[in-house]
């Protein structure tokens, strides 16, 4: 069965001061789907950069990426575009909340770009806010959360749109235990679920949780759970 | 004479103080757009297509315009119709000129937006999320 991700011989690099810097060297990995996989390492091992790639974020790699099958590297940025929309959905350690919109509107707009009418929007959004308990937050705005609340809303406006691939990037490293602890309960319930999640972290005990944890330095990619 | 100099330097003041205000509002409208480069970002990663980032940011900018126009064509009237209570020989309202002052500052909002959005556009969603 084909893997959900595929990356081959990837490799990433900046220009510096007329040199190259290499983030990632030869990375092959295969991702299954339904898979919770963790990616640690010390700072500036590449973590981010293969979670750009990834995710599409990062068009400037060398190498070969499959996602569900479709080759990445044979799209142009439209494609690339519309793949992303499709398929994959993004946590980040800073929650990135739209700060002027309320927590209900936060939620509806991943499903308003992807020109889902507006009662069907209506509904998803009353459903998830049902699902993740937060009803009675739908009429505040993100800067009368605490963290903790702020990262669940994040967690939901993701899941939103049921991507088959959720990228985590520290998605606790910005919270109190507690919140984190509830956090990592709710990625593994939608890992339980089904979905597919890749999830860089610093905290080697939430790296562990994962079913796969993948370690990363100077750019290169070994699998710790393998080693 | 003396009248023609006087009416040429109003001219040349009323100028002057159009670019000004047209630099202004660039200003402040690019610097507006800029700081919305992160929310960009997010948009952006939420799987925002372009034509709805660029709508997003120009029916804001619309909005702000359309107040601020309307405030100041009021009060532009306003006070011209005291001014010719006490001038001769001038029109009470000049539909050139108020024409040409909206169409100035309306193309000084429009670049004030388009330039820093494409900019915003052109970048990594990963640099824009990082953008403070």
């Amino acid at each position: 069965m084909e893997p959900l991700v595929r990356l081959a011989e990837v490799e990433r690099s900046y220009p510096l001061a007329g040199a190259k810097v290499w983030v990632l060297r030869n990375v092959n990995l295969e991702i299954r789907a339904g898979e919770f996989v963790s990616v640690t390492g010390p700072s500036g091992a590449g973590k981010s950069s293969l979670l750009n790639v990834l995710g599409l974020m990062d068009n400037d790699w060398r190498g070969h990426y499959a996602l569900d099958g479709t080759a990445v590297e044979k799209l142009d940025a439209r494609q690339r575009q519309t793949l992303q929309r499709e398929k994959i959905a993004f946590i980040f350690q800073h929650y990135h909340l739209i700060d002027d919109l309320k927590v209900w509107e936060n939620l509806d707009l991943p499903l308003q770009y992807r020109d889902v009418p507006a009662k069907e929007r209506a509904a998803q959004v009353a459903d998830l806010l049902d699902r993740f308990n937060i009803v009675g937050k739908k009429d505040l705005y993100p800067s009368q959360l605490s963290g903790g609340q702020q990262q669940l809303v994040a967690v939901a406006r993701a899941v939103i749109t049921k991507p088959a691939l959720l990228l985590a990037d520290e998605p606790t490293g910005a919270l109190h235990s507690s919140h984190a602890r509830m956090i990592m309960d709710l990625l593994h319930e939608l890992n339980r679920a089904g979905m597919t999640i890749v999830q860089v972290t610093h905290n080697e005990e939430f790296a562990r949780e994962a079913q796969r944890t993948l370690r990363l330095f100077d750019g290169w990619l070994e699998d710790a759970t393998r080693a | 004479m003396g009248e023609r100099v006087i009416a040429k330097s109003f001219a040349a003041f009323g100028l002057i103080a159009l670019a000004l205000a047209g630099a202004g509002l660039y200003g402040v409208m690019a610097f507006s757009v800029a700081q919305r480069t992160r929310e960009i970002g997010v948009r952006r990663t939420l799987g925002a297509p372009m034509r709805k980032v660029l709508g997003d940011v120009f029916g804001r900018s619309l909005i702000e315009l359309g107040a601020g126009l309307a405030i100041g064509v009021v009060a532009g009237i306003a006070l011209a119709r005291v001014l010719t209570r006490s001038l001769e020989n001038i029109e009470t309202v000049g539909v050139v000129a108020i024409a040409g002052a909206l169409g100035v500052l309306a193309a000084a909002v429009a670049l004030a937006v388009i330039v820093p959005v494409r900019r915003a556009l052109r970048v990594d969603p990963v640099v824009a999320l990082r953008h403070e």
